[in-house]
């Protein structure tokens, strides 16, 4: 009698459940780099932002080396908003994409540089972006 | 005619509740008591209103002093009572709080905060016969500013320094099956994410794992999806920006819904330090040490905490597709 009393108001409670909050025109987007792989991320406190950097092989070559990029080198800085992780207080995630600017090395030691996508949360020249996504390490895994 | 027809309604009226309660006598022979276990150690660095919170809500099921009503002694009730303590103690036991670390000990701290925030613990049902456990508002403020208050004053992480040495050539397996693989390299990233315990993670997913996100195929996600969470400890820039700085694991979660029944389809692994030591001396660890979380606080998005958040338009992912 008990446990049926016990299952009965568990699975009223559960139904009662809330739903998560309709958000039909917004999307769960996973960025896609295509032919470029994960080199680094990092954490910016004062700007609350989280970015993430991509490139061809070439890239992770001269970022693991400190070198001048080689022709050919791409990479992309991905920036996202951050938040509370909505289902763990302590937690934060990135939320809202807020860049996407890529570098490229040309011949002769050019390096071009181009915003895709969004604007940067705090204004720089173009060479100071260059200089600081260049100054990226890959990141350690054994 | 009258008389017997009531004689016999009230027999009928009788016997029901006869039977009854020769049923729930029986059903006494087969009580099995919680097993009594020693008080090893208490969580004395709380302040005692924290303790005293703890004391009244959740020490029935999450330790090894009991103070349990008639009624759930009595079976079927028993039973329900009994299988909740032996699980509530597996993942967590206030009598044995000396066995955890500083930094478990604060990861506790959160995970208990969290519950109570969720609302998910004590467990519902008990709540039902056991008002008197509920917790209010102030408890969790209560809970907050203790729980806060051990953060702060806390070093960097809470991972024993990774063990110098070279990586294994031979990839290593956690105990319930779950292999390692360096391919989840090569993988997308899905999310990142921070913790108090002052680490960074990236989230890769394969891809069958990134379409799920994309599709929000959650319930139940396909079988074959592997997302990689990689955790490092923070490094400070001069300029104040964070980045991955020494190497502290990689977890996994597999999923496949056969091998993995007893969480929820999903196969659990930690990888830790340069040799990556997986962790867990059997494969009921995950049982014991991962899933209670992320069954009770992430089930909303099938058990994964870190799948990115709904804020961006759709319509970006066709913009950024077609750069
Ligand atoms: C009726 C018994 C019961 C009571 C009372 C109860 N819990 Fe639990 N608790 C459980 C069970 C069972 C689980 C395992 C849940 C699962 O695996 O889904 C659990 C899991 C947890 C976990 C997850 C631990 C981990 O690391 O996986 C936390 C934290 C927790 N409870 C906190 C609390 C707090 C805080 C209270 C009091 C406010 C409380 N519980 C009261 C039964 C109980
Ligand atoms: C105290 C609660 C808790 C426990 C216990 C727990 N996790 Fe998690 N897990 C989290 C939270 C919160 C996140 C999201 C924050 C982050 O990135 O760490 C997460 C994220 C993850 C992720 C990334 C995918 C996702 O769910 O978002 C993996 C993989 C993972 N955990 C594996 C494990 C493994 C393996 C164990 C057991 C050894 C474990 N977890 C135990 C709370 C927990």
């Amino acid at each position: 009698m008990n446990r049926m009393l016990y299952l009965l108001l568990t699975v009223a409670f559960f139904t009662a459940c809330k739903n998560e909050r309709s958000t039909h025109d917004q999307a769960r987007i996973v960025f896609e780099p295509g032919d470029l792989q994960f080199i680094a991320s990092s954490l910016n406190p004062k700007l609350e932002t989280m970015s993430v950097l991509y490139g061809n092989d070439s890239a992770l070559q001269s970022l693991a080396k400190g070198n001048h990029p080689a022709a050919g080198t791409v990479m992309k800085l991905v920036t996202w908003r951050y938040h509370d992780n909505p289902q763990y207080f302590g937690s934060k995630i990135n939320g809202e994409l807020l860049s996407v600017e890529t570098v490229q090395a040309g011949s002769h030691d050019s390096i071009a540089y181009r915003l895709d996508f969004g604007t940067l949360q705090r204004p720089a020249t173009q060479a100071e972006r260059i200089t600081y996504i260049m100054r990226y390490k890959p990141v350690q895994i054994p | 005619m009258e008389t017997t027809k009531n004689t016999q309604r009230i027999k009928r009226i009788y016997i029901i509740p006869a039977a009854i309660v020769a049923v729930l006598i029986g059903l006494q022979l087969f009580n099995q008591p919680i097993a009594s276990k020693p008080v090893t150690g208490h969580m004395d660095e709380a302040p005692a209103e924290v303790l005293a919170i703890l004391q009244r809500s959740c020490y029935n099921c999450h330790s090894n002093e009991q103070k349990l009503s008639w009624f759930d002694q009595l079976a079927p009730a028993s039973w329900a009572v009994k299988k909740d303590v032996d699980r509530a103690r597996e993942v967590m036991n206030f009598s044995e709080w000396d066995k955890l670390s500083t930094g478990e000990r604060t990861g506790k701290m959160y995970a208990i905060l969290n519950m109570m925030q969720a609302g998910k613990m004590p467990l519902r049902e008990y709540l039902l016969l056991h008002p008197g456990a509920k917790v209010t508002e102030k408890d969790i403020e209560v809970v907050k500013k203790y729980t806060l208050s051990r953060s702060g004053n806390e070093a960097p992480h809470n991972t024993p320094p990774a063990t110098a040495g070279a990586a294994p050539k031979t990839f290593p397996v956690s105990p319930n099956g779950v292999k390692y693989t360096d391919a989840f390299k090569q993988w997308t990233v899905i999310s990142m994410s921070t913790l108090f315990d002052h680490s960074i993670r990236v989230i890769y997913g394969n891809d069958i794992a990134v379409k799920a996100v994309r599709e929000e195929n959650f319930f139940p996600w396909p079988d074959g999806a592997v997302v990689v969470k990689a955790v490092w400890k923070q490094e400070e820039q001069p300029d104040g920006e964070i980045r991955p700085g020494e190497f502290v694991n990689a977890q996994f979660m597999e999923k496949n819904a056969e091998k993995y029944k007893d969480t929820e389809g999903w196969g659990f692994a930690k990888f830790s330090g340069q040799k990556l030591a997986p962790t867990g001396k059997d494969a009921l660890f995950a049982q014991q040490s991962c899933i209670g979380c992320h069954r009770q606080l992430s089930a909303s998005t099938g058990y994964l905490f870190d799948v990115p958040m709904k804020v961006n338009p759709a319509s970006l992912t066709e913009k950024i597709l077609s750069k």
